[in-house]
């Protein structure tokens, strides 16, 4: 191999471990400087073939309202929050972006007709996935961005944090 | 460079090889190459020949053998991610990740290009390739992002797609193109967000120009003696790609069902028509580079290529015209495309001297006579007088190709003895 070819080959490498670190930035800072909601969930749980087992988590408040019922999927909708207790709940459902003073997540229409807000996917250490499936109540603790982009911080089971192996121990 | 001229020279047969250092010297002694020329070809060969302890069959033995072992390690760094262990913290699965994959290179390096072993350092690299996609998955992991996220086998892509093109290696440009197509199925659904999952038979059409896109890929790169030894895999991906577009719409049940359902055409968004645009654009340039490089050559090869493209680009629009306004008997419009395409696939094969188009056509064509025949079942009047009379006239075309290549053949031996 050419010295040019070499330099060329670590010059991809290097790219692309700074393509991992960015995503992986970009992610993070999302977690940390976002506003943290909590909101209420309806898990189940499959498998991903890729990255191992997950529980699919529906919200509460991925409910469609009915005067958005008629729109395509694919649509873009913004849900804007408020506190009920200990959660989050779904105050007005719109296709234009609210108020930047309000809370709000943003989600698309999916093929259901109901929202989807990127966050409906966690995933979980092999074997425990039915942990969360048996759950009676679960929780999901989201990082909301001021646009209004979701990632999950944690995921509460039952009240406490997600910890499969203090669940299994248990 | 002649448009004849064999597309992948990197790995030639055994009977070459063999034969070679006699057709160099028979070449050397006639005056058509120069001592200079005969010794440059026996050295560029020198390592797959028999008295170098060397063969074309053992070079490919020993490069089957290091794929099959980096994809198997590749397969146990991505069960290990797919396993999400709790015990190793976020951060030093990330750092593994980010520290490993260089470090795997770098060792893919050395074996090849320091220490000589040239197949089993690319095998390495390429390992390198498949764990710089499990480090993506493992990031997505740990942010939980699905699988399904439009960016993740993209990024994948771009980051193995130049390494191909670096190391020469086949194998990692074999994968280049299963991430390409993996990552045009899930942008997909970015372009078409609004399609319902009973409408995503609408997409099948754009199987044509993304097979055209290969086609052209393989086509142009035919004609650079840097990117030749790709042509052949792109050739295959392309016309396996638009074959699988025409089967798909080649069942008689799916245009009785698009018969019977309302589809909603208008859920193909302008990114979608846009890439559509886009991806004619690009072929058109990549056959401007392709003439551009056989200017002053008669062989017409070109013109054959571009004929295949401009039928592919004929069936997506009847695909598209058909969805939006046909009926039931398009399934047999698209069966006669399969049919024809096969036939123009041999014909190019046997013209152009290319056996994997042959050896291509010939499963596409059991497959899909394979599929009709359980389709429509046995007793089927109609059914099989269609299947005789296409049969017989493939035997004649058969006999008919067989007399004209001997006929050939005859001639030329009877010019060369003349001569």
């Amino acid at each position: 191999m050419s010295r040019r070819m070499t330099i060329l080959l670590f010059a991809v490498v290097a790219a692309q471990v700074i393509g991992l670190v960015v995503f992986a930035t970009v992610r993070q800072v999302a977690l940390t400087q976002g506003r943290e909601v909590t909101l209420q969930t309806v898990p189940v749980d499959p498998r991903s073939l890729l990255q191992g087992d997950y529980a699919i988590l529906d919200y509460e408040i991925a409910e469609l309202h009915e005067s958005l019922r008629d729109r395509p999927v694919g649509s873009q909708v913004f849900v804007v929050l408020r506190e009920c207790g200990d959660v989050w709940c779904g105050a007005e459902q719109s296709p234009r972006q609210p108020d930047p003073t309000d809370v709000y997540i943003r989600g698309r229409i999916n093929d259901r007709g109901r929202i989807d807000f990127g966050i409906g996917t966690f995933f979980v250490p092999e074997g425990t996935g039915h942990i969360v499936e048996r759950a009676q109540d679960v929780k999901v603790v989201v990082s909301l961005s001021a646009s209004g982009n979701a990632v999950i911080k944690e995921v509460l089971v039952d009240g406490r944090p997600f910890n499969p192996g203090m669940e299994q121990a248990r | 460079m002649t448009s004849d001229a064999p597309d992948n020279p990197s790995t030639p047969d055994v009977d070459f090889t063999r034969q070679l250092p006699a057709e160099v010297a028979r070449w050397e002694a006639d005056g058509i190459i120069t001592a200079e020329q005969a010794e440059a070809i026996r050295n560029r060969y020198a390592s797959d020949s028999p008295e170098a302890g060397g063969s074309a069959i053992g070079n490919r033995v020993v490069t089957v053998i290091a794929i099959m072992g980096a994809a198997l390690i590749g397969l146990g760094i991505i069960a290990f991610i797919a396993a999400n262990w709790s015990e190793i913290p976020k951060l030093a699965k990330l750092a593994l990740m980010v520290v490993g994959t260089p470090a795997i290179y770098v060792i893919g390096w050395f074996i090849g290009y320091r220490f000589g072993y040239v197949r089993i350092g690319v095998a390495v690299i390429l390992l390198g390739a498949i764990a710089f996609g499990a480090s993506i998955h493992l990031v997505a992991q740990t942010y939980h992002v699905p699988v399904n996220h439009p960016n993740l086998v993209p990024l994948w892509f771009l980051g193995v797609i130049p390494l191909a093109y670096i190391t020469r290696s086949q194998a990692v440009f074999a994968l280049s193109i299963i991430l390409f197509l993996a990552a045009a199925g899930f942008r997909a659904q970015e372009w078409v967000p609004e399609l319902n999952s009973e409408d995503t038979i609408l997409l099948l059409p754009g199987l044509l120009p993304l097979g055209a896109f290969l086609f052209a890929a393989g086509r142009m790169q035919a004609r650079f003696p840097d990117t030749r030894q790709f042509a052949r895999l792109c050739d295959i991906s392309g016309l396996l790609v638009a074959a699988a577009g025409i089967y798909f719409l080649s069942f008689d049940e799916l245009w009785w069902d698009i018969g019977r359902s309302k589809l909603s055409f208008n859920a193909l968004t302008v990114e979608y028509w846009g890439m559509v645009a886009i991806a004619v654009i690009v072929i058109a340039a990549l056959f401007a580079v392709a003439a551009w490089r056989d200017a002053g050559q008669r062989t017409g090869q070109i013109w054959w290529e571009a004929g295949a493209v401009g039928s592919m680009a004929l069936v997506a629009a009847v695909m598209w015209l058909g969805l939006a306004f046909g009926g039931a008997w398009l399934w047999w419009v698209f069966n006669l495309v399969m049919l024809a395409g096969v036939l123009a696939m041999i014909a190019a094969g046997y013209r152009w001297n290319r056996a994997y188009l042959i050896n291509l056509a010939v499963p596409i064509f059991a497959i899909t006579l394979f599929t009709r025949y359980f389709e429509f079942g046995l007793g089927l009047l109609g059914q099989s007088v269609a299947f005789i009379v296409a049969g017989v006239i493939l035997l004649a075309g058969g006999f008919g190709m067989e007399y004209l290549r001997r006929r050939l053949v005859r001639r030329i031996r009877e010019s060369e003895a003349a001569s």
